[in-house]
């Protein structure tokens, strides 16, 4: 009863984000999904096999947690549903920052990845 | 006990207050001095100065004839229109004796007196009034210390209100009061300069500060008045330019001053010197100080006592007020310490001397050490096995050689001894004692110390086992052995030879020069790398770059599910030059990573950086208005 509860609730949300979410935001949340299983796969790798060249690890890592967090603002600001929070920032605008943030933070890796 | 010790501290204070001379004119100082004064003389200044000298330093005595002779052509050389050469001519005239005839002339005479003025300075009077004493003239002792006290008004510097005192002492019968109304001698004494609580001087200027004590020793009246300690500060100064005064006024007015302070009848300043050395013993039982005077002469009439005798291990007053006898011979005083057989050790002698106004000799306080003979008793020698208890020693006499013993690594070699005081017998205990092994092969020196226990006896003892390996470096054959035996109070230090042991403690090994180990070159230092980790094999390395890949190819195929495109992308030059931007910026990330530079990177990257941001912004706003 209950796990047929869940796995309808389950179809549901999944039909739901099928149909009601915008095109843009499907695109962004494919892009998270990618970030995440490049991020584990780093992680399986150091938890497994060794940790030796730690910088190159702690870069690579934190790319892909920078870049999440980075990809998850763009997503918040761009969501028509926010819009009323972000009045006075454009999805283009939005972009850009997400562009620019993306440069400094790469500069930082690529210093950092020895 | 505690108000001997209370006794000890209050002398203690007392002598630190206490003023004592520093030194005194030994003859080599005298020496040094009086070859200034010799004839002949370049001008009569010098030979003013050079009799005057010689004159106080012989307390009145006569001058040599050279001296006299030479000074009294120069006296006949006069020059009667300066005062100053009046005033040298007069004084040289009147130290140099009856010998030498000359005569003022009235004119002269009158011309001195008149200097006698309210508008002449101080040294001017002063010159004039000796001149006419010297010649025998009457002078006008009110009119005297009139000029005087306007004088003194218009220069009252330590130099000229000396210079008037010195005046004043001058005339018969002055009447001072009014003169010392203005002339503060306390006051100027108070105002002296002082070093290191050991010198009192006016401006370091030898000059004035002999001016000034001359001018106080010569005032007239049963009392000084400064105090004794200050008039053996002030002398402390000059006698501690004895040795390098500039000139013969200099050097003259030096023992000027002194040679007053020496014939005043006012004070005795003395200096007591322990001269019979700081060690008592049976060939040097006595203690001897000589007292003298500041001209090194010795003062002969005094009654001189020990006010204490303390011995300073345990504060023990040997003595108290033991008289000093004079000895005729030398000149100098001597207590028989010896006679109160002291125990060997340092004493603390405290002198007193009366003799109405002597300074520099009660409190004076010297250290003097009383040392001894001593004989070695109770000698016992001999090796024991290494778990015997009480092991059998043969006793041995001082200053004889046992029979040549042997040892090896399973025994012990004890020796066992005392130290007695030899002419009492009692048991001393040395600071110093030592037992030395010379190997008679390699001449390599092993000292071991011996200590006392608690009945005196020293007691020494060396396990083979573990100082054969330690000490004697596993070095088998003979050896030497000698007792050290010393202390400051001892006077025939023990260096004895008392025996050889043939020693079986191994192989002899190469002796370690503690010199080599010290200086020769140490092992070079390498830099050494931190080992790289284990690699994991290439295989699971690759897995993983792929496994990190893969999501891309993920990502593309979820693009193209959700319908993602390009539609949008217009050809147009500054979307390409954007889009061309953004990828140079990551294209030169990865050039910064395979070998360039972070300086160079960040300057391309603002390049890059500034195109991009310019043709993005057009773009996006291109984007944001056509929505």
């Amino acid at each position: 009863m209950a796990s047929e509860n869940i796995f309808s609730v389950a179809t549901k949300f999944v039909g739901d984000y099928m149909t009601k979410t915008p095109q843009k935001l499907k695109v962004i949340d494919s892009y998270l999904t990618y970030i995440l299983i490049t991020g584990v796969m780093q992680f399986l790798y150091c938890a497994l096999v060794g940790t030796f060249p730690f910088n190159s690890f702690l870069s690579g890592f934190i790319s892909c947690v920078a870049s999440f967090v980075l990809a998850v603002n763009l997503r918040l600001q761009v969501n028509p549903e926010n819009s009323k929070d972000f009045k006075s920032i454009a999805p283009e605008r939005a972009f850009a920052d997400f562009l620019f943030a993306h440069v400094v933070l790469h500069l930082v890796v690529i210093n950092f990845i020895g | 006990m505690d108000y001997k010790r209370l006794l000890t501290f209050l002398t203690c204070l007392g002598a630190a207050n206490a003023a004592f001379l520093d030194s005194v004119i030994t003859a080599d100082n005298s020496k040094l001095l009086l070859s200034k004064f010799k004839a002949p003389y370049n001008s009569l200044e010098d030979a003013h100065h050079s009799v005057l000298g010689l004159k106080h330093y012989n307390q009145g005595g006569a001058i040599g004839s050279a001296e006299s002779e030479a000074a009294c052509k120069l006296v006949k050389s006069v020059d009667t229109q300066s005062l100053a050469s009046l005033y040298q001519a007069a004084t040289t005239l009147e130290n140099i004796g009856s010998s030498c005839k000359h005569q003022f002339s009235a004119e002269t005479l009158d011309f001195v007196k008149g200097k006698i003025s309210e508008t002449s300075d101080v040294k001017s009077i002063f010159e004039a009034v000796s001149v006419l004493k010297v010649a025998g003239k009457p002078v006008d002792n009110d009119e005297v210390i009139a000029a005087l006290l306007a004088a003194v008004k218009s220069d009252n510097s330590v130099l000229s209100s000396s210079l008037a005192l010195l005046t004043a002492s001058k005339l018969t019968n002055p009447n001072l009061a009014l003169l010392l109304k203005y002339v503060d001698v306390e006051d100027m004494s108070a105002q002296a300069d002082e070093i290191t609580d050991r010198h009192l001087h006016f401006d370091n200027d030898l000059v004035t500060t002999a001016t000034f004590l001359a001018a106080v020793m010569s005032l007239p009246g049963k009392k000084l008045p400064v105090t004794n300690d200050q008039v053996v500060l002030f002398s402390n100064f000059l006698l501690s330019r004895k040795t390098s005064t500039a000139s013969i006024k200099e050097a003259s007015l030096l023992i000027q001053a002194l040679g007053k302070v020496v014939a005043s009848n006012k004070i005795t300043v003395a200096k007591a010197q322990l001269v019979s050395g700081t060690s008592i013993s049976e060939s040097n039982p006595a203690i001897k100080v000589s007292i003298t005077n500041m001209f090194g002469q010795p003062i002969t009439k005094l009654a001189v006592k020990a006010d204490s005798i303390i011995r300073a291990s345990d504060n023990e007053v040997l003595a108290s007020n033991a008289p000093f006898k004079l000895n005729e011979e030398q000149l100098n005083y001597q207590l028989l310490f010896w006679k109160n057989k002291p125990k060997s050790g340092f004493y603390d002698v405290t002198l007193a001397a009366s003799g109405g106004s002597l300074v520099g000799v009660s409190d004076f306080e010297f250290r003097i050490k009383v040392t001894t003979r001593i004989t070695l008793n109770k000698i016992e020698l001999g090796t024991a096995e290494k778990e015997q208890v009480s092991p059998t020693l043969t006793s041995l006499k001082f200053k004889g050689k046992a029979d040549v013993m042997a040892a090896d690594t399973q025994q012990r070699v004890i020796m066992k001894f005392q130290v007695a005081d030899a002419t009492d017998g009692t048991v001393v205990n040395p600071h110093q004692a030592f037992v030395r092994f010379v190997s008679l092969t390699t001449g390599q020196e092993i000292i071991f110390v011996a200590e006392p226990d608690k009945t005196s006896t020293y007691k020494f003892e060396i396990d083979m086992a573990s100082a054969g390996k330690e000490q004697f470096n596993s070095a088998s054959g003979k050896y030497s052995m000698f007792l050290i035996v010393g202390d400051a109070t001892i006077s025939n230090p023990v260096f004895w030879h008392f025996g050889d042991i043939n020693l079986k403690i191994g192989e002899a090994q190469k002796p370690k020069s503690s010199f080599g180990a010290q200086y020769s070159a140490k092992p070079e230092i390498h830099h050494i790398f931190r080992q790289p980790e284990e690699r994991p094999p290439t295989v699971v390395s690759q897995a993983f770059t792929i496994a990190c890949l893969f999501p891309v190819v993920l990502l593309f195929i979820m693009w193209a599910k959700v319908g993602a495109n390009l539609g949008n992308l217009k050809l147009a030059p500054k979307n390409i030059i954007f889009h061309a931007g953004l990828t140079g910026i990551f294209i030169l990330y990865y050039m910064c990573w395979l070998k360039l530079d972070m300086f160079t990177t960040v300057q391309y990257l603002f390049g890059i950086g500034a195109v991009t941001f310019v043709f993005g912004n057009s773009v996006l706003s291109d984007l944001a208005n056509n929505r």
